[in-house]
């Protein structure tokens, strides 16, 4: 058997697993062992973490970098921003939105709360057609924040306590820390009015984030401005998640295993390029898919992994050795 | 009287107004000049000129009873020494720009770096050696954070007739905050020599003020308290000034002055005049903030994050509870 028919065939679900655990570990305690990947991870690394992470979210320094004033930030010296946007723009390129699928240690939470749930039997919740149509804007309007919040500190029309506001409310600042015993972040700062704001919002999205994961799958990713950000640059990425519309036959079973509920990955029989802007790339529609070659992950146009019927039927059970 | 009897009388009263034991003389990177602020960057040392992309510090040197009480000095005659991370000793350049004097370094490297001035004066047969002492940082985050920690250790110079060496606390890093709680040490040092029995003084700008004696190994210990942090607020409301950093944010933070003092039997003469006991002093400033956890709450935090759990789970488990369809019996009539 060929290594490529041994790829189509993994069994997708341990292999996340291992990778996840693998990352989060990294991510996580990394930094410990005095590994430093700088400051423009395409991933929840979080730099609250401390000694912990071996390299930091890059959130954090582009909404310390944008709070800068105008007159610095649109000179010479605004090109530190360029270069820092450049290095994420590099490590995103590798992985595309899979940063969020294997990588992302707040994503793998989640998918851990996802399997605790399973284990007590009780059944996921997810969002009708009209709640999820509206309820996606909510990371570009985040987004939108994070990036003018910051302009707006630097062109002194609001205070410096406005400093990265995205971080003050994003759940990672407190829950990856915590896996260090350092819960210094599960506070509300009340030195004024703006920090006590952000961080009882922050602490009240933690809980929501405790809570939303154990009722739906991946609940924080669907409004997560990180992965508003990639899908800005997932088109210049190497890794690319293709279908094959003549292949597919709209039978579902992609849109159900979705953790991130995307209809389009069933329905659409049209565009090839069938990344969506809420897709982590987890890749388990196409390791769900039962439709020759239907969809496929290419990397730099090469296919690495695609669906097979041997491989479907590997996984579910079905057949031990057929191809 | 005659002009010039007039000038050496006033010379005289100035100088021993100058040197009188309760003025101090320091340094500080608060330029007395707004416009030239606007022209400088913030880093997390304070402000730095960018020249050719490298920082480049200005210091002032202030003189006076008190950090209150305090005014720019526009002429000094002494030495200036700088000695820079890799504790190599600098002349640094005499800025002529403002009336205040000051003096300019380039810190091109992560690290430490501390400027003295020294000022030998003999009055009333006392040789008056007086120091200012300043330590300034340059760190920038964009050079990462996993730097060699040795760089976070005090420089320390021999060549300091008397000097202040803050000991680092344990763990610290380019972003630790004095905080008021701390066990602040200092060790004193005599030409490099740690010695024993001289006054150390501390002051914070409120007005707080102890003092202690160096200990056998040289070492002077302070707790900062949390004395009368400014209330912006209140200031405001009564129609003062308020000072704002950049952004318009209030500054929660206050400086400290520490001087030492050391008294010797030491004879010589300096250009012509003899003295028969030598006086060293020294001051050197820095900063401190509040408690961390003053100003901040767990037991709030976790009411917070408990109430986005329980609206979370009501409202999903109501959201789900809704979406489920009635059961609704369809007939067919199958003939």
């Amino acid at each position: 058997m060929s290594i490529k028919s041994r790829i189509d065939r993994v069994d997708l679900r341990h292999f996340r697993f291992w990778f996840q655990l693998a990352a989060f570990v990294f991510l996580v305690y990394g930094g410990r062992l005095a590994i430093d990947l700088g400051n423009s991870l395409p991933t929840f690394a979080c730099g609250y973490n401390s000694d912990g992470t071996p390299g930091v979210c890059y959130l954090l320094p582009l909404q310390h970098q944008l709070a800068q004033p105008w007159s610095r930030l649109f000179s010479p010296a605004g090109i530190a921003v360029l270069s820092g946007f450049g290095l994420f723009v590099l490590w995103f390129v590798v992985l595309n939105k899979a940063w969020c699928g294997y990588v992302c240690p707040l994503g793998t939470i989640q998918d851990w709360i996802t399997a605790i749930r399973k284990r007590m039997g009780i059944p996921y919740s997810n969002y009708s057609d009209d709640h999820f149509n509206k309820l996606k804007y909510i990371k570009y309007f985040l987004l939108l924040a994070l990036i003018f919040i910051p302009l707006a500190i630097g062109g002194q029309f609001i205070s410096h306590d406005w400093g990265v506001p995205f971080c003050k409310i994003c759940p990672a600042r407190m829950i990856i820390p915590a896996f260090n015993g350092d819960f210094s972040q599960w506070t509300i700062d009340f030195t004024n009015n703006t920090k006590m704001a952000l961080t009882a919002l922050g602490m009240f999205i933690t809980g929501l984030f405790l809570a939303g994961s154990f009722i739906k799958k991946r609940f924080f990713c669907f409004f997560c401005p990180m992965s508003a950000f990639h899908f800005i640059f997932s088109k210049l990425s190497i890794l690319k998640l293709k279908k094959d519309g003549s292949k597919c036959t709209v039978c579902g079973d992609c849109y159900r295993v979705c953790d991130m509920q995307i209809k389009p990955i069933a329905d659409d029989v049209v565009s090839v390029d069938i990344l969506k802007d809420d897709c982590i790339l987890c890749l388990k529609c196409v390791a769900a898919c039962p439709e020759q070659g239907a969809l496929k992950v290419d990397v730099l146009g090469k296919t690495v992994f695609e669906a097979t019927r041997g491989g479907f039927s590997k996984r579910m059970g079905i057949e031990k050795n057929d191809d | 009287m005659k002009p010039y009897l007039t000038l050496i009388f006033l010379c005289l009263f100035f100088s021993s107004k100058l040197f009188a034991s309760t003025q101090k003389l320091w340094f500080t990177d608060q330029s007395p000049d707004r416009a030239l602020v606007k022209k400088m960057q913030m880093r997390h040392g304070g402000y730095v000129h960018v020249v050719d992309g490298i920082d480049v510090k200005q210091l002032w040197l202030r003189q006076g009873e008190s950090l209150a009480k305090s005014n720019y000095v526009t002429s000094a005659i002494g030495e200036y020494v700088q000695v820079d991370v890799q504790e190599n000793i600098n002349v640094p350049k005499i800025d002529s720009e403002t009336k205040q004097q000051s003096i300019r370094f380039p810190m091109p490297d992560e690290g430490f770096y501390n400027s003295y001035f020294i000022e030998r004066l003999v009055n009333n047969n006392t040789l008056v050696v007086m120091s200012a002492k300043a330590e300034t940082l340059k760190h920038n985050c964009r050079n990462g954070h996993k730097y060699d920690r040795n760089l976070v250790k005090p420089q320390k110079w021999s060549g300091a007739p008397l000097d202040i060496v803050r000991l680092r606390l344990p763990e610290e890093d380019f972003h630790t905050r004095i905080r008021s709680g701390t066990q602040l040490k200092f060790l004193i040092l005599h030409y490099g020599e740690a010695i024993s029995g001289v006054t150390v003084k501390l002051e914070t700008k409120q007005g707080w003020i102890n003092s202690t004696e160096s200990d056998e190994q040289g070492i002077a210990s302070f707790q900062v308290i949390q004395d009368n942090f400014f209330d912006a607020k209140k200031a405001e409301k009564e129609g003062k000034k308020v000072e704002r950093g950049h952004g318009g944010r209030v500054r929660i933070r206050d400086s400290y002055l520490v001087s030492a003092e050391h008294k010797t039997s030491e004879q010589g003469s300096l250009d012509g005049l003899a003295y028969n006991k030598t006086e060293y002093t020294i001051s050197t400033t820095g900063r401190y903030y509040p408690q961390q956890l003053a100003s901040k709450s767990s037991e709030q935090a976790l009411y917070f994050a408990s109430a986005g759990i329980l609206i979370m789970g009501i409202g999903g488990y109501s959201y789900r509870k809704r979406r489920i369809k009635p059961f609704k019996e369809e007939t067919f009539d199958e003939h």
